[in-house]
């Protein structure tokens, strides 16, 4: 891969957020370390998933990326830019048009007062690119492009359900061309049904657009399915980066391999014929500061060193790492049954 | 594990044409519409649907927990023979928890805040089963450590908010099966959790179940819970049961066109598909249902007939002696689906 090709580079990240007490004298008593030093590169049209559990710090890397909350420490450059060290007005000048966000609840997304006309107009207004009748045409042509129509423009969100709700989150996103899309499970609050639509949207403007993703989601069978590659996050980390189609083939991380197997697949016959294998324990709170894996306590087939020395991101097969003591290019040794 | 393949035993629980109305100034919401469902002792059903398809109305008309008014009931619901909407207060308050038992979605929700979980475990203890405080706060500690909480007794003193969520759900699952209850109503128990934590509590309702023999009517818009854990699957939409049989069967060979559309809309983890195939349109609203089959509009087999009438559930044909009803005109087995229905494309 050329340097070039590179669109994102995020080196380090990390992401603290103080816990304070004390009403008079407010002093730092721990951190979440919501995300705690992650790497990874994101190459021009393709899609990077990102999946995990609630609090593993996936949206918190998405909200760092574009800036709504600061980075307590690392690097993220996008265009040439360094995103980390750039104040609001030189984002707004040279970064956020070229760099949009899909968010989740596209009934918490939009402006409730404001027409679709609006709503997806305003990015080209506030960046001057149009107004007036060329206005109106962009909006229009943006609907048409999302599979809403020009006759949506003078309605108001509540008209619509949540799957065209989120096509309207979706052209207000593409309004001003961006490079980079970060999808923030932008189809987990949509009924089943529905979520096909916007998946298959989503690759079609990928492909018509050249668009490049950072999808972002907890169920790992749609990230699977829309994405080229894989990384799965554990507290703050990234313990394990794949190729789409071989992470569910050949996981390597054994955090990986038990998600999996708790993902339910909707086939009677396949479903109970399945070996899970269940995690005991609860994710641990991200206050905690660890000397070795964090996913030590929960995994079945940890060793003593994993309890003393934190396991780097080390690639066992082609473009296949997993940060991990046991593991190997086969994958880690099989879990002891209950 | 052997899923029943005709319907044997009594039914525990029987729907008859259920209906639940909400009153509004623009005419009458039909939340569920002519729901038929019978649940054996001990067996499990699936009931899967999207948001809005009357899945969670009709197992709550069933435990009496819709307010009336502004709700109105049509039809029947027999516990055992027994009309349950003609049951006195107290009869409803023998058959809730003592029953019939059931978990809700939202463990934060559901326990009350103020009060520590030893009150809220052995206050039905007390009621159901006429044991004293103690003996009580002994079945409740005996109740957590049967669904994995580690040192229950002194646990029992701890509030709601001393517990992570599937540590909520755990004490909400304890306390749905602290008096035997015939019959478990799990609506989306694990639909808050995170996948890991999914897996236990699923793992942990089976396991329960099966070991006191209780019944299981599992709510959910997860196709792949049911798939897991139900002898049987109910397929609801616009407040009606579209299609219902065993498990293996409404997955193996589903005949409603909605339920071929939501499997084949879903990515599997287990196998590549390079495009999925969305089913068309949005779910529709109760208001304003299309005459005839609800799901005529979005239906890539409908014909003249879906508009004019309603489909019935009707008996077809499924391998061996598997039950299987579907609510169709159509024979999608044997018709092919039209290709104009614009996929995803909204009116």
């Amino acid at each position: 891969m050329s340097e070039s090709d590179v669109v994102l580079d995020v080196r380090d990240l990390v992401v603290h957020f103080p816990v304070e007490r004390g009403v008079f004298f407010r002093r730092e008593v721990g951190r979440v370390r919501a995300v705690d030093g992650i790497s990874f590169a994101l190459r021009r049209g393709e899609t990077l998933g990102l999946v995990g559990e609630s609090g593993c710090g996936k949206s918190t890397t998405a909200r760092a990326i574009i800036r709504l909350v600061d980075p307590t420490a690392g690097s993220i450059l996008f265009r040439g830019f360094e995103l980390s060290e750039m104040d609001e007005v030189d984002l707004r000048h040279d970064v956020r048009r070229h760099l949009q966000m899909i968010f989740q609840d596209p009934y918490a997304s939009l402006d409730p007062r404001m027409t679709v006309e609006r709503l997806v107009g305003e990015p080209l207004t506030n960046y001057g690119v149009a107004k007036g009748a060329a206005l109106r045409e962009r909006v229009a042509d943006l609907l048409e492009l999302v599979g809403l129509s020009r006759r949506h423009m003078d309605r108001y969100p509540h008209e619509f359900s949540g799957g065209q709700r989120q096509r309207i989150g979706i052209a207000r996103a593409l309004a001003l061309d961006p490079e980079l899309v970060l999808c923030d499970e932008p189809v987990s609050a949509l009924d089943v049904s529905i979520q096909a639509q916007v998946v298959n949207l989503l690759q079609d403007l990928q492909e018509r657009l050249g668009l490049t993703y950072l999808f972002i989601a907890h169920d790992l069978a749609v990230v699977r399915h829309i994405s080229d590659r894989v990384a799965v996050m554990y507290l703050g980390r990234i313990v394990e980066v794949a190729p789409a189609e071989e992470i569910y083939r050949l996981p390597l991380h054994p955090y990986t391999v038990a998600l999996l197997s708790a993902i339910p697949i909707p086939d009677p016959e396949v479903q109970r014929a399945r070996r899970r294998i269940v995690l005991t324990g609860e994710i641990p709170s991200p206050t905690q500061v660890y000397r070795g894996c964090r996913f030590a306590d929960r995994c079945p087939v940890k060793i003593a060193r994993c309890h003393e020395e934190d396991p780097p991101l080390v690639e066992h097969r082609p473009g296949h790492a997993a940060a991990c003591w046991v593991t190997g290019p086969d994958g880690p040794p099989a879990a002891p049954s209950r | 594990m052997s899923p029943p393949t005709r319907e044997d035993g009594a039914p525990l629980l029987a729907l008859e044409k259920l209906g639940t109305w909400f009153r509004t100034d623009r005419g009458p919401v039909k939340a569920v519409d002519g729901v038929d469902l019978v649940v054996r002792a001990g067996e499990s059903v699936g009931v899967v649907g999207e948001s809005g398809s009357g899945k969670s109305v009709t197992m709550l008309s069933v435990m009496r927990l819709v307010p009336t008014p502004p709700a109105e009931h049509k039809g029947r619901v027999l516990w055992k023979g027994e009309e349950v909407f003609g049951w006195s207060a107290r009869r409803v308050r023998k058959f809730r928890g003592r029953e019939c038992a059931m978990i809700f979605q939202d463990p934060m929700t559901s326990l009350n805040p103020y009060l520590k979980i030893g009150l809220q475990l052995t206050e039905s203890i007390e009621l159901h089963l006429g044991l004293d405080h103690l003996a009580a706060r002994e079945r409740a500690a005996e109740m957590l450590a049967r669904v994995g909480i580690p040192s229950p007794a002194q646990r029992l003193d701890d509030y709601p908010h001393q517990f992570s969520g599937g540590m909520r759900q755990r004490v909400m699952i304890a306390m749905a099966l602290s008096c035997d209850p015939q019959l478990l109503v799990a609506d989306e128990p694990t639909t808050a959790l995170d996948v890991t934590i999914q897996a236990q509590i699923l793992e942990l309702i089976d396991a329960q179940r099966k070991a006191s023999g209780t019944g299981l009517v599992l709510i959910t818009h997860s196709l792949g819970v049911v798939a897991g854990m139900c002898d049987r699957t109910v397929v609801m939409y616009a407040g009606r049961v579209v299609e219902e049989g065993t498990t293996r069967t409404v997955f193996a060979q589903p005949r409603m066109p909605y339920t071929v559309g939501l499997l084949h809309s879903v990515p599997r983890l287990d196998v590549v598909t390079e495009r999925l195939v969305p089913v068309p349109g949005s779910p529709p609203d109760p208001q304003r249902l299309p005459s005839g089959c609800p799901f005529r509009v979005r239906c890539p087999w409908a014909e003249e007939r879906c508009a004019a009438e309603r489909p019935e559930l009707r008996e077809v044909q499924g391998p061996g002696e598997d039950v299987h009803r579907i609510a169709c005109h159509v024979d999608v087995t044997r018709t092919p689906p039209r290709s104009d229905v614009a996929a995803g494309v909204p009116a």
